[in-house]
């Protein structure tokens, strides 16, 4: 602290300041001590508290800017017997001032070495800190996307496994049908575009469970559940293909393996990359049994979007019944606000009529075949299903009963 | 100009000397050193928790965070612990006998109105007057090997500090260059940069980098004390470490 006095000198009235720094000199204990320094008009002083005194005039003086923080201000005599420093930072304008332009190189170029290091030191942080971080982010991405290419290398026996152990936990929003006039149907559009899959070793195994919720799935490895509900809401057998070849498209891309290891974040994806899947199973059947099997990214839902294109379009069925779908969708539900849609993992109506269609028109022209069902007879029997349980599944479970055809239902089915 | 830096190292003789707060006895060294301290009554000596061995009925402990949150805090960062004992000597004085946590050897230092930066885990106690914080040091703190936050002691009052292995004091008068791990603690006179050794060339650093084991160093420059231990802790570590029992499973 500079101990700002006033005292009278021969040469009329000056203002003298103390500043508290330390002395090195070899006849010190320990080498060193804590000093006042006062700044006369010739000389710098330092005095300790034991009552020694050193003298460094300001001709002699050897300047030195250094100390742990950088900030620390020393002064040499001749023959470097005696070092006086202060880290008072009023003390090197003091000095400056006291010594009346003799000191004002040395202390401009010692403060110009100091600045200079100050900057490399800031610049260095930065650029540790600027390296530290991408190192983080590209390690994460990286992780991630290595992640993803080892899901897309594990064998399809996983997902079958992951798929009928996830199947056999998920609860069922009602009974299996089995009555051969409503499963063949559906069963005959399975295996044609089974025959097309982009994946070898796909099991497709369907179920139609009897609910009026507007949806189906299919499960990784090919589990396939379709609601008698969606089959309500289909307009006609091409858009009922449609969503199920949008389904399986999520299958055979295998979206459920990466959204589990993307899920369930880093850990994962290092155990799947050093091939540990013992693990991944407990963790996916806990993943799919608590909700989230519907839902998957924006991406996967376009890419989901064209590969069912494509797999109807090998199937030989009018691809088409995929955008008169969406247009379906935006019929009953409207579109989202533009903002909430960039939010949504969905991507809107609009653009996936864009996109199937502009696919569809890129596709070469090619004869398609007839979906060889009875639409109506299909729609009655599953119609008459539905009424005769209504009133049991009404009672027993009320979400999964209380409309026949609920927009966000219907938006639901529209997302899987 | 080049001056040697002169080294004292003081064997393995017990260290004494008085004080104006307590008088103090070193002993056991250099290996397993212990400090005695003799305390008058109404003097009062912080420490590091568990550092106690024993001490006279006449002595009063207490234990807080000490100096605010903020300071413990810093204390925290710089490798200690947010709490600080504190033993005060009751009518007719006391004795108190405390060993560090590490084997290895005690130092004491008598700050004036200056400060002293010490390494993780060297804090062992300190009198009144002296005051204890954490010095966040950034990058060189993250390529020194010593912590992002360093332990500043300043003020005036005795400070006594730990090493692992013995302790031996340097005086720096122009430069010296010290191993990163093997630094205990060095006045605030002394400006540091962690370099790789310096002098050679890019493919010699990298070299000595990776194979020759001597990676970063300290560079000290200016005038002061650098302390400096004789054994380094994860050397010894690594070299324990391959004898460590594994469960088999």
């Amino acid at each position: 602290m500079p101990a700002l006095h006033q005292t009278a000198d021969q040469q009329g009235v000056f203002v003298t300041q103390k500043f508290s720094g330390g002395v090195f000199h070899a006849d010190l204990s320990d080498g060193r001590a804590g000093v006042e320094i006062e700044l006369l008009h010739s000389h710098l002083c330092a005095s300790t508290a034991d009552g020694d005194a050193f003298v460094i005039p300001y001709e002699e003086c050897q300047l030195e800017i250094g100390g742990y923080t950088g900030k620390m201000l020393f002064c040499r005599n001749a023959d470097r017997s005696v070092t006086l420093f202060s880290e008072d930072k009023q003390f090197p304008k003091a000095l400056a001032l006291a010594a009346g332009g003799r000191l004002d190189d040395q202390l401009a170029s010692q403060l110009s070495k100091a600045k200079g290091e100050s900057r490399r030191g800031a610049i260095f942080s930065f650029g540790l800190v600027a390296a530290t971080l991408i190192v983080l982010v590209s390690l994460y991405f990286g992780i991630r996307a290595g992640a993803n290419r080892v899901t897309q290398s594990l064998p399809v026996s996983l997902d079958r496994e992951l798929g009928k152990a996830a199947y056999q936990a998920m609860p069922k929003e009602g009974s299996e049908i089995t009555d051969p006039l409503v499963t063949e149907p559906i069963q005959s559009i399975v295996d044609r575009l089974a025959d097309h899959a982009k994946v070898e070793g796909m099991d497709f195994e369907l179920h139609v469970i009897d609910s009026a919720t507007v949806n189906a799935y299919c499960l990784p490895g090919g589990t396939m559940v379709v609601y008698t509900g969606l089959i309500s809401a289909a307009e006609s057998p091409g858009q009922l293909a449609a969503v199920i070849s949008h389904e399986m498209a999520h299958a055979t891309l295998r979206h459920g393996l990466s959204r589990i290891s993307q899920t369930l974040g880093l850990t994962a994806a290092v155990s799947l990359l050093i091939g540990d899947t013992a693990g991944i199973m407990a963790a996916a059947e806990e993943f799919f049994t608590a909700a989230s099997i519907n839902s998957y990214s924006r991406q996967q839902e376009t890419e989901a979007d064209l590969e069912g294109v494509r797999m109807l379009h090998a199937a030989a069925i009018d691809p088409s019944g995929m955008p008169s779908l969406f247009e379906l969708l935006k019929e009953e539900h409207g579109e989202l606000p533009e903002a909430l849609v960039w939010v949504s993992t969905h991507p809107d109506h609009a653009s996936r009529i864009e996109e199937t269609q502009n696919m569809i028109d890129s596709l070469p022209a090619k004869p398609y075949k007839p979906i060889d069902l009875d639409w109506e007879a299909l729609k009655s029997r599953v119609a008459g299903d539905s009424t005769k349980k209504a009133d049991v599944s009404n009672s027993s479970n009320e979400s999964s009963a209380d409309s026949t055809v609920d927009p966000s239902e219907l938006e639901q089915e529209n997302g899987s | 100009m080049s001056v040697t830096n002169s080294r004292e190292s003081t064997g393995a003789e017990p260290i004494q000397g008085t004080t104006p707060d307590l008088t103090y006895e070193i002993s056991q060294r250099p290996d397993y050193a212990m400090l005695k301290l003799d305390l008058k009554s109404g003097d009062k000596v912080f420490a590091e928790p568990s550092a106690m061995m024993s001490m006279s009925a006449s002595m009063l402990l207490k234990s807080g965070l000490r100096g605010g949150l903020g300071r413990s805090l810093g204390r925290m960062f710089g490798g200690e612990s947010l709490v600080v004992n504190t033993f005060t000597a009751q009518a007719g004085g006391g004795e108190l006998l405390l060993a560090p946590g590490t084997a290895g050897d005690i130092a004491y230092k008598r700050l004036e109105n200056s400060t002293l930066y010490l390494q993780r885990g060297a804090y062992m106690a300190n009198t009144e007057g002296v005051d204890l914080t954490g010095k966040w040091q950034g990058a060189k703190g993250f390529f020194s090997g010593e912590g992002l936050v360093l332990l500043k002691a300043s003020g005036t009052g005795d400070l006594f500090f730990n090493s692992y292995g013995a302790i031996m004091s340097i005086d720096v008068t122009d430069e010296l260059i010290v191993d990163t791990g093997y630094i205990v603690a060095f006045e605030e006179t002394l400006q540091y940069r962690v370099t790789v050794l310096p002098g050679l060339k890019r493919g010699g650093k990298i070299k000595s980098l990776l194979f020759g084991g001597e990676g970063l160093v300290c560079q000290f420059s200016g005038q002061g004390k650098v302390w400096i231990q004789t054994r380094e802790v994860n050397t010894f570590l690594n070299f324990a470490n391959a004898y460590r029992p594994t469960n088999k499973s």
